[in-house]
């Protein structure tokens, strides 16, 4: 066991898909467009808080593959109906010190083989740069 | 105002009231009569917030639930501006009228491009 902090894994590839799984609730999404009437993620997609825990959970796509799960097991795990919304790996690292790495979630069957986090470079990262991070994501995030 | 549901404890039902409070004397200061609305909600985590976003600006105002604050304006993704202030006291001036000023064009281009937008906050 160690302490060393870990938040990105150069082996993931820049173009791989990311799924981010929001609860289906409409504080997590809204109609927010006025012009488009597109839907779009709010910040309650990726708060603070969670960053500043451990990072923002997501899943891989390369190891929902590997391990045989898609995105309907994502939509369907948890308490409450969940719908997923894709960005890809360079989304996060185009933000400087922001990356990804798997971290299994023991809790979550095959499909928590896939799972992975968002992370900085530090382990309770400023809100500034958590914010550029998530209104870049947002701005790329589309639902799937 | 949207109404805002706190979740769990009491003490999260006092903290988001606070900080529903705290988010409408931000709005007063910075909205004009013909500004585009808020989307506005609980963040899930005991804050609350207010987010404009049309062609592809972003504008979020923050209030958490251990009372901190901040604003930040995007384009694109890109964030131009982010600024963390304290909810208990006046926003500062500069800020405020920053605040005005992007809202104001922000609500300018909405209603040109589509003075028809307040039914998309009025749709089930």
């Amino acid at each position: 066991m160690t302490d060393e902090w870990h938040w990105d894994d150069e082996s993931i590839a820049a173009p791989e898909e990311l799924y981010r799984h929001v609860p289906r609730k409409p504080n997590q999404r809204k109609r927010v467009d006025p012009i488009t009437g597109e839907w779009s993620l709010t910040a309650a997609a990726f708060t603070t808080d969670e960053m500043q825990e451990d990072g923002w959970s997501i899943y891989r796509n390369g190891l929902m593959y590997q391990h045989g799960v898609t995105q309907a097991d994502i939509e369907s795990s948890g308490d409450e109906p969940r719908e997923v919304w894709g960005f890809q790996v360079v989304d996060v690292r185009d933000v400087d010190g922001c990356g990804v790495i798997d971290q299994e979630d023991p809790a979550g069957g095959m499909l928590g083989r896939a799972h992975g986090l968002v992370r900085c470079s530090e382990p309770k990262p400023e809100k500034k740069k958590i914010v550029t991070l998530r209104n870049n994501l947002i701005n790329r995030a589309t639902p799937r | 105002m949207r109404r805002v549901e706190a979740g769990g404890t009491v003490s999260s039902r006092v903290r988001l009231t606070g900080a529903r409070r705290q988010l409408k004397n931000v709005l007063d200061a910075i909205g004009r009569i013909r500004s585009v609305y808020p989307f506005i909600a609980d963040d899930g985590a005991g804050g609350v917030f207010a987010e404009w976003k049309a062609v592809g600006q972003r504008i979020e105002i923050v209030i958490e639930q251990d009372l901190s604050a901040y604003a930040s304006i995007s384009d694109n993704g890109e964030t131009v501006w982010f600024f963390e202030f304290d909810p208990n006291e006046k926003l500062p001036f500069d800020e405020a009228q920053r605040l005005r000023q992007v809202l104001n064009n922000h609500s300018i281009i909405v209603n040109r491009l589509n003075p028809q937008w307040r039914r998309l906050f009025t749709a089930g």
